[in-house]
This record gives structure tokens, sequence and C-alpha cells, in this order.
């Protein structure tokens, strides 16, 4: 009795959310499959907990009956496909240009893909056909980034024959926790490997065939952007193709900073609702000239896809392009509209053709967005209808609150970003956008067949392009776009799923609505919600077990895993380069160097930017208390150039030895202007915390080092970190001089942890140093370089010393955690792709 | 000589592969009850959940004069005058309610979403209770300029989906000569003299040939009753049937 009623109040439960959409579960199958696929290539103990749970899933399917044999036989295939899809699409092919990493190769391939040109660089993809090694010329698959350096012989197109001679390089996988894994997205794009050529060094076989359907839509979208460029003024034409298009290596960085802090940097990304616009347009201009019937929907279709086309079948357009042909086929064959499972469709249509766009951001954020915007739509109108808001501004306010909602915890978690002003940019924007996308696409259209009517067509967009460049310049007004410490993944999950919690209980409240008018939804909360549950006896046993053993797991999970209590040091992955956070039991930050890009590259700050912030907020830390310089190279100092002003720096801990280096300069100049105490070091120094902790500075003496060697190296600060039984050397980038001075003055040196001098740079009193400090682990930090470093006869001298090492290029970040007595050490790596 | 045996590669059956298609569509465009919009079972023989199949049942043939047609559990009353063109009706509801405006939805409002299911029932229904075995099925017309307007004839929609389902052939026998004005906007009275003589037969029937004629609402069947009219003059008996029945006050 009681199982038969448990079986209908579960079915009835499970029909007011899914109803029978079929294709929606096959959909979700499918997306559990690729989720599968991946943690059993990258985190295999989350792979049993997840297959797991999808087999309970499907179990409980059957059991209470939402599915007979056959379907639930049915999905497991679609979930098996997925992983086999995952697995497939993730794996390079064997021929792939992957197996010449590191050589010196020449490359014969086809550019495949229009090129980007920015400031510095052009950048092709390549299509590798064939290699030629030492061994002779072979056969080779895989696409190749190749990124060329200067722009004297930036002017290949697409479709090329290009030859060229390079390194192929593996792209980097994750490197430090929180951070991006480069080489999945590149992956996920279809680019196995990474080239960097001389321009020399890169010659053109063949002119381009442009004969190709993508080639034309190149050719069109070219001359679509050539002819914008020739009617607006800079900012505005940029702004005009970065809308259009979704380009936006011209765009200048301020005003693409701006849509960004403002929110709306979707509008840039050719989003759906870019695709719903040119719909809506089509539709519209058909019914004006009074054609009815089916030829206008049958040309939006076409046309839809079309303009996804023409801008590079982002996830986001392809999504819109096949749920509005869903809108519009219904229509074509008398058939009702169902927009979940519409976008069920295009998902699947999606990851289809690539599984792996399920971990990109683009995928996420439009799909979430969507689904926001359809379940979300109603609760927010009833909310607004209660609150009395005036018809015009509830629809979009509506459209707009949803979209938000449902990509703010998603945003934040990617973006580490709160754009406070979204609702009110977003708003502000939508309007515009909807006639400069209309202008705009009929004036580069027109302007192809009559230059003159698209001049005009572009002009008209012209006021309103000025007008969203001058309302996002507000967003950088303090207030409107601040940053946040990005949600952990299970924090995230759980969150969304609170949301759907919400989703679950107002749609079953909207349905008691239709037959008890007078029902408000906390009323239903308070009296009914769970009431069903409780009352069946089974049912609320089951749910007092699953309560108790929450609590327990979460006790248990306070009990095991304490929280702060340990000292947390992390050797960031910088590339070449040294960072290394210290995160002291008592919550107090150090971070002992910023890493840096060296200066004839680029910006020594940029380090700071992509790497050095982004993981300071994935570890929650809002607040430098101290950082240390250890010596003024920019491969040390280089990102604090950035985090300077964005993040609050308590103080400056400097190397008594000065360079003259213009950024240097800069930086203690910025800090000056930010009011942040610099502080010369020296030996002698040392800070406590607590009777536990201790930091001390080593070296260099007050009479500072002098010798051989570079007298900015080896005037390093160098750093004892002493933790209860636990000491830590912090070297800095010190040379031969430095050391036998520093062993000189400490014959006592004994420590657990070492990080290895100067990258792991030449250093003939290794094997004293090992010798004398005795550690039971070392750590070398660096990255690519030119320099030879780690030097061979420092790693031979580690292995004779037989000291455990780990090397931030092999292993990304590197934590090691103690509580005092033992070690624990964490590597990142991402083996999400496999090698 | 015999040409060398060939083996073809068979088609699919046309039936299967329409199934195919149909079942495609299905996943697609799941079907959702008429009255509440919410999402079908594929198990659902009618086009209604469980919740709205039960509050409305299908009231079946009737009677066509302006007696009360239920009185008699739907039998038919006898009382049909010798000669009226129709010799019975079957409808599926009763013109109120969410059945009315489901039905202004369809007509009016551009719902022809509606035409698959209202008529894949009513073939149903038609088919359950081997009402009049018809052997052809004709839609009520509409004028030229009336369709062109609307897009469509919502009873035409209807016949062609009842026709495929009964597999029996549908055709545009009829056709409206005159533009007349809607009956909607007129009394019960005005509107037999409304439509007279606004039908005319486009082909020869086979004298004795049972045809059941299709619209959306009958009311006064003024409408229904001179197509027949029109129909029975070439020696058909015609059937009626409709989708909503607006019994006489």
């Amino acid at each position: 009795m009681i199982t038969a009623d448990n079986t209908v109040t579960t079915q009835s439960w499970f029909r007011s959310i899914l109803g029978n959409r079929d294709l929606v579960l096959v959909t979700m199958a499918y997306v559990a499959g690729i989720i599968l696929g991946r943690f059993w290539i990258a985190e295999t103990p989350l792979f049993y907990w997840f297959a797991g749970g999808s087999f309970i899933s499907l179990a409980a399917l059957r059991f209470f009956g939402l599915a007979n044999n056959y379907r639930v036989g049915l999905l497991f295939l679609v979930l098996s496909s997925g992983v086999v899809a995952f697995v497939f699409t993730a794996t390079p092919s064997a021929k792939s240009i992957l197996q010449y990493t590191g050589k010196h190769v020449y490359i014969e391939g086809v550019v495949v893909e229009e090129p980007f040109f920015d400031q510095e660089s052009s950048a092709y993809l390549l299509q590798v056909e064939t290699v030629e090694t030492g061994n002779g010329r072979e056969n080779a698959g895989g696409r190749l980034l190749v990124r060329i350096y200067g722009n004297d012989h930036a002017d290949f197109q697409y479709g090329d024959w290009l030859r060229l001679r390079a390194v192929i390089v593996e792209p980097k996988g994750l490197r430090n926790p929180g951070g991006f894994d480069y080489r999945f997205f590149l992956r996920s794009q279809g680019t196995d490997a990474l080239a960097y050529p001389n321009p020399s060094q890169v010659d053109r076989l063949e002119t381009s065939k442009t004969n190709t359907l993508a080639g034309s839509a190149i050719n069109l979208r070219q001359q679509m952007i050539a002819f914008i460029n020739t009617t607006l003024p800079v900012p505005s034409s940029n702004l005009l193709t970065a809308i259009l298009f979704g380009r936006r290596e011209q765009l200048p960085a301020a005003v693409e900073e701006n849509f960004r802090k403002a929110g709306t940097g979707h509008l840039m990304a050719v989003s759906g609702l870019h695709v719903g616009l040119v719909a809506a347009m089509i539709i519209g201009l058909f019914s004006r000239l009074r054609f009815k019937g089916r030829l206008p929907l049958i040309l939006a279709i076409v046309l839809v896809f079309a303009y996804a086309y023409l801008t590079g079948m982002r996830p986001s357009a392809l999504r819109a392009a096949i749920m509005i042909s869903m809108v519009m086929g219904a229509v074509l064959l008398d058939r009702e509209n169902d927009l979940p499972t519409a976008i069920s469709f295009a998902a699947l249509v999606t990851l289809f053709f690539n599984p792996l766009l399920l971990f990109s951001v683009g995928f996420q954020l439009s799909y979430t967005a969507t689904l926001a915007l359809i379940y979300l739509y109603r609760p927010l109108d009833q909310l607004l209808v209660a609150a009395r808001i005036p018809g015009f501004i509830r629809a979009p306010l509506a459209v707009t609150t949803a979209a938000q909602i449902g990509v703010l915890p998603l945003s934040i978690y990617y973006f580490h970003h709160l754009a406070a002003g979204a609702l009110l940019f977003n708003l502000l924007f939508l309007p515009l956008i909807a006639f400069v996308v209309g202008f705009g696409l009929a004036g580069a259209l027109f302007g192809l067949i009559i230059p003159f009517a698209g001049e005009l067509l572009l002009w008209a967009a012209r006021p309103l392009l000025e007008l969203l460049l001058f309302i996002s310049a507000f967003s950088s007004i303090p207030g409107f776009y601040f940053a946040l410490s990005p949600p952990r993944t299970p924090t995230l999950v759980i969150t969304y799923l609170f949301i759907i919690g919400f989703l679950v209980s107002y749609y079953s409240w909207e349905k008691r609505l239709a037959a008890r008018k007078d029902l408000s939804y906390v009323a239903y909360l308070k009296a009914g919600a769970g009431r069903h549950y409780l009352k069946n006896p089974r049912l609320s046993k089951t749910v007092t077990i699953l309560a108790f053993f929450t609590a327990v797991i979460f006790v248990w999970t306070g009990i095991l895993f304490p929280g702060q209590k340990d000292l947390n040091i992390t050797f960031i992955d910088v590339g070449q380069g040294a960072s290394v956070l210290l995160e002291t039991p008592c919550g107090v930050n150090i971070l002992v160097d910023a890493g840096g890009e060296p200066t004839y590259s680029a910006d020594p700050g940029v380090t700071g930017e992509k790497v050095v912030l982004p993981f300071l907020r994935y570890q929650g830390i809002s607040e430098i208390d101290l950082a240390i310089v250890t010596h003024p190279h920019e491969d040390h100092f280089g990102g604090f150039l950035y985090l300077v002003g964005q993040i609050p720096i308590g103080g400056f801990l400097i190397s008594p030895v000065s360079s003259d280096s213009p950024h240097y300069l800069n930086l203690l100049n910025k800090a000056a202007g930010e009011g942040i105490p610099v502080e010369v070091a020296s030996a002698g120094l040392s800070w406590r915390s607590g009777s536990e902790l201790q930091l001390r500075v080593l070296s260099p003496p007050d009479d500072l080092i002098r010798g051989d060697g570079s007298e900015l190296n080896n005037n390093s600060l160098v750093l004892l970190l002493q933790y209860k039984e636990v000491e830590v050397l912090l070297t800095g980038d010190i040379e031969n001089t430095a050391v036998l001075d520093l062993l000189n003055r400490y014959p006592d040196l004994n420590v657990d942890l070492l990080q290895i001098p100067h990258h792991g740079g030449y250093l003939p009193s290794i094997a004293k140093l090992l010798e004398t400090a005795q550690p039971d682990l070392a750590v070398i930090q660096v990255g690519v370089n030119s320099f030879g470093h780690p030097h061979p006869h420092l790693l031979e001298a580690l292995e004779e010393a037989g000291v455990p090492f780990y090397r931030t290029d092999f292993h990304g970040a590197i934590i090691c955690r103690t509580n005092g007595r033992e070690l624990e050490v964490t590597v990142t790596g991402s083996p999400a792709v496999v090698r | 000589m015999a040409k060398p045996e060939v083996e073809k590669t068979a088609p699919l059956p046309t039936k299967f592969r329409f199934a195919l298609i149909e079942n495609l569509l299905q996943l697609l465009f799941p079907d959702r009850c008429l009255l509440c919009r919410s999402l079908l079972s594929p198990a659902s023989v009618r086009p209604l959940c469980s919740k709205c199949d039960s509050s409305s049942l299908p009231i079946g043939p009737l009677c066509t004069c302006n007696c009360n047609p239920e009185r008699d559990h739907f039998q038919p009353c006898g009382c049909l005058k010798p000669g009226y063109p129709l010799r019975s009706l079957f409808a599926l509801a009763h013109y109120e309610g969410r059945w009315r405006n489901l039905l202004h939805d369809f007509k009016y409002r551009g719902r022809r979403s509606l035409a698959r299911p209202l008529g894949r029932w009513l073939a149903e229904e038609l088919r359950r209770q081997c009402y009049c075995r018809p052997q052809i099925i004709v839609p009520v017309p509409l004028h030229r300029n009336r369709e062109r307007d609307r897009g469509f004839n919502q009873s035409a929609l209807l016949a062609r989906q009842v026709a495929q389902e009964l597999q029996i052939p549908c055709s545009g026998l009829l056709i409206r000569s005159r533009e007349t004005e809607s009956q909607t906007k007129i009394s019960r009275r005005e509107r037999l003299l409304n439509v007279r003589g606004a039908f005319l037969c486009q082909a020869k029937i086979e004298p004795g040939t049972t045809v059941l004629l299709i619209d959306d609402i009958f009311s006064t069947g003024a409408t229904m009753s001179e197509a027949a009219k029109c129909l029975q003059r070439s020696g058909a008996l015609v059937y009626g049937a409709v989708v909503a029945f607006n019994p006489p006050r």
C-alpha cells in the first residue's frame, strides 16, 4: 500500500518537473556521461562517486516506475556514449603533431581559421599535413596554433598553405589551483600544440583558395568589417565589429574592460540575444511587407543559421539558432514548441560535435543564462506583479534579472568579480543593442551592394554606439565592480542545487494554485510543501535517516579536516620566476615574490594579473599582509606591479640592493602612491607570530655580499620560516658566493623544506648546501627558459643526496601543508587531456 | 538471358518510415494537454492529461435538431425532420469554458498546432464508436478571402488530420462561393439566411456515398446544414463531426 502511494507521489513529482520530456532525459544522461568521462581521466576518485550516483539515479528511475527497462537501457547507452565521446575527443590522435613535442621540425599545413592579429603578434590555426624531421618527411595530423611575434610578416590568410620551422610546444595544463587549464581549453577548440616560429622561418607555399563555404563566410565577414572600419571612426567601428561578430582583438582594451565591469561582456560574444534579434528583425520585416505563411519562417531559420555560421558558430550562437529554429519549426509543422526540450536538443547537438565544450565558460554561461530565463522568469514576474511594477518595465526587468541570477554564481566562480551594476547596465543596453545590431548588420550588408545606403545605416547606428561607450564608462565608478573570492566547486554546485530546489517547490506550488486560487507561495511552503513526504511513514523514515547521516558526515569532516589550523606554503607556478605564498595558522598571508614576465617579451605585471591574483582570489585571500621582494629582478617582483592597487598590501620588505630598472622604480612609486610602507630588510630581522611561528631573514648581512656573480642575485633576501618543528628555507636567487656565506654564518642550518636557489641555476656548492641543510624535500621554481635552468649538475646532486624534489614546470603549483610536525605535499597537475 | 538477380536493399516500408519521423518529431516537440498545456505521457490516448481527461469526456453522437440532445443518453431522439440534410452529428465537447478558449485560440489566434491533437482525438473517437463509416471526408470551406486573411482554414486542418488518421480520402469538394458575414456577429435567427446558398459543390459524387462533413463548432447548425444540403443534392449521405457543440438555449 505504502509503496504504491510512494510511487505515485514520486511519479507526479517527477512529472511536474520533467513532464515527459524524453529528450531532456537523454540530454541529461549524455551530459552526465561527459562529466563521467572527464572524471575518469582527471579525477578518478570522483569518477566512482559520480558513476555510482548515475547508476543509482537510473535504478531509481526504474524502481519508481518512471522508466521501463527499455528506457533505462537506452539512457545507460546514452550515458556510456557520453563517456566514450569525451574520452575520444580529449585524446589527441596517434598521428597528432604532439608526438614531436620539444623538437625542431619543419611543418606544412593549411590555415583553417581566420587569423587573429593584435598589436604585437599574429596567430594562425594550422591544420598540419606533413612534418619533416631529421628522419625524413612524415604525414601528421592535428591542429597547431602558430603565433608569430612581430607584425612585419602578418599577411597570411585563411586557406594559405604554409611551411614553417619551429619547436612544437605542448600547451600548459592546469598550473595553479583555480587557474586556467590552457591545454584543455585548446583541446576543446581542436588544437593540440603551439609553435612560436621566427617570422623569417614561415613561408607561404600556396595562396588561399576561398571557394569553400567557410572561406566565403570569412570573406564576407572581412568585407563587412572592412566596410564598417572605413565608414565609422575608431572606437565606434571596433565596438560595432565586436558586437556584430564577436571579434574583439581590435577593440581598445579600456572599452572592453568597461563593458566587462558593467557586466555586459556577453554583448561582445555573439550571444543568443544577437541571434534572437536577427530572427526577430527578419520576421518583423516580412510582416511589414505583408508576407504571410511559411516563407518568412523558413527564411528566418536559414538566415539565423547563416548568421551563426558567419560569426564562427560559437556555442551560444548555435544554441540560439537551434532554439529559434525549433520555435519556428513548431509553427511550420503545426506542433507545440517546448523550450526545455529545445534547449536540450541544442545542447545535445553541440555536445555531439564537441563534448569538451561542456567545460567551456562560454557554453556554461550561455546555457545557464537561458535555463534561468526559462524557469526563473515566471517566479520573478509574479514577484514584480506583487511589487506593482508597471507592465512596460516588468518584462525586460524580469528577463534581465532571471539571466543575471542564473549566471551570477558561475561568473563569480570564473571571473572572481561581481559586477554589481550588471542589472542596471543590461537594462539600459538592451534596447540600444537591438538597434545597433539591426542598423549595424543591415548597414554592413547593404554597404557591400549599395555603399551609400550602408553608410547611412551605419551612421544611424553611430550615436547609439557612442551612447554605449559613454554609458559603459560609468562602470569604472567604484562600487559597480569589485573583487570577490570565488566559491569552491562544491559550493557552486550546492548553490545551483538550491536554486533548482526553489524552482521545484515553486512550480509544484503553481500546480496547486490551479486548484486553490488563494494559496500564497509562503503559505504553501509552510503548510503543505513537504507534507506528503512526512505524512508517509516510510518516506519520512528515509528522510530522517538521510538527515542523520548527512549530519554525521558534516561532523566528521569537521573533526577529520579541521579548518585553517595549518601552515600552508604554496610554490605558485609562475613559469620562469618565483612566487611563494605563506598562509600562517593565525591567518596572516605573506607573499614572497610574485613572479613576472621577463621585460623583453611583455609587461612584467602580466603574471600578477593572469596567475598570482587569480590564485590568491581562489585561496580566498583578500589582503596580503606582507609582500616580500627577495631582489629586484622582473621574474620576482614583476607580478607586484599589477597586484599593487588590485589587492590591499600591508607592507613591502625589499632587498637592500636596489636596481635602476624602470619597472622596479615604477613599483616603488606605485607602492608609495598607495601609501604602502616599504622596508629594507637584512639579516637579523625577524617576525614572530605567537610562540610557534617565526620568520627570519638570514641573508644578506648588513655589509652585503660582494664577490663573483650577480650582485642583485647574491643579495636576495633569504628567509627561514620556522613553525614548531618544521623549518622552511626560501632562498631567492642567491648564487654560489651567497650560499657559501650563508653556510658560513649558519653552520647548523637544518631545514625540512628547501627552495632550491635561483630556479635551479648552476650552483657549485649545492652538495654542501644539501649536506648542511639536510632537507627532506626540495622545490625548484622554474619554467620554460633559455638559461638552462635547472642545471643538470644540480639535479644530479639532488639525486645523489637522495633528496626528493618537485619542479613547478613539471608539477604545477606545489602546495605544502604542515601542522608543525609533518609536511604534506600536494601538486597541481592537469591530466585532463591524455598525453 | 535472365538478368542476374540484384538484391535490392529493401526500402523501409512507408508506414514504418512515417512512424520513425513521427517519433522523432514527438521527441522534439512533445505533445501537450489541450486544456492545461502540461506535457502528456506517451501512453495517453487522448490529448489530455490525466487530470483534464477525467473532467471532460467526449459527448459522442448527437441529434441535430433543437431538442435537448443529451436527454436520451446521446441516442438520436428520432425527431430529425425528414429531409434535414445532416443525418447525425458527432461532437467531442460542449462549447463552453476552457473549450471555448481553446477553439478561439485555434481559430482566431492562429494556434494551428491544435489541429493535430484535436483531429487525432476526433478520429480516435469516431473510430471507437464506429461512427457512420465514412467513405470521404469533407471540410466546411471558408471563403477564399477569409482563408487568406486567417492564413488557414481550421476545418480543413481538422479534416486532413482526421482523414489521415482514419485513412480515408479527404477532399475539398465544397467551396464557399459567396462571402458571408461572420456567423458569430449575428443572431441565431439571421444565421440561416446569412449562409443560404453560400456553398457550391465542385465535383460530382457517386450517389449513396457516405460523406463526413467536418467543422470546428456547431451552434445553430446553419452553416453545416447548408453545406450538407449542397452535398446531399449530389446524392451523398452526409454525417457531421465537430469539435464542440453549442447547445441551443
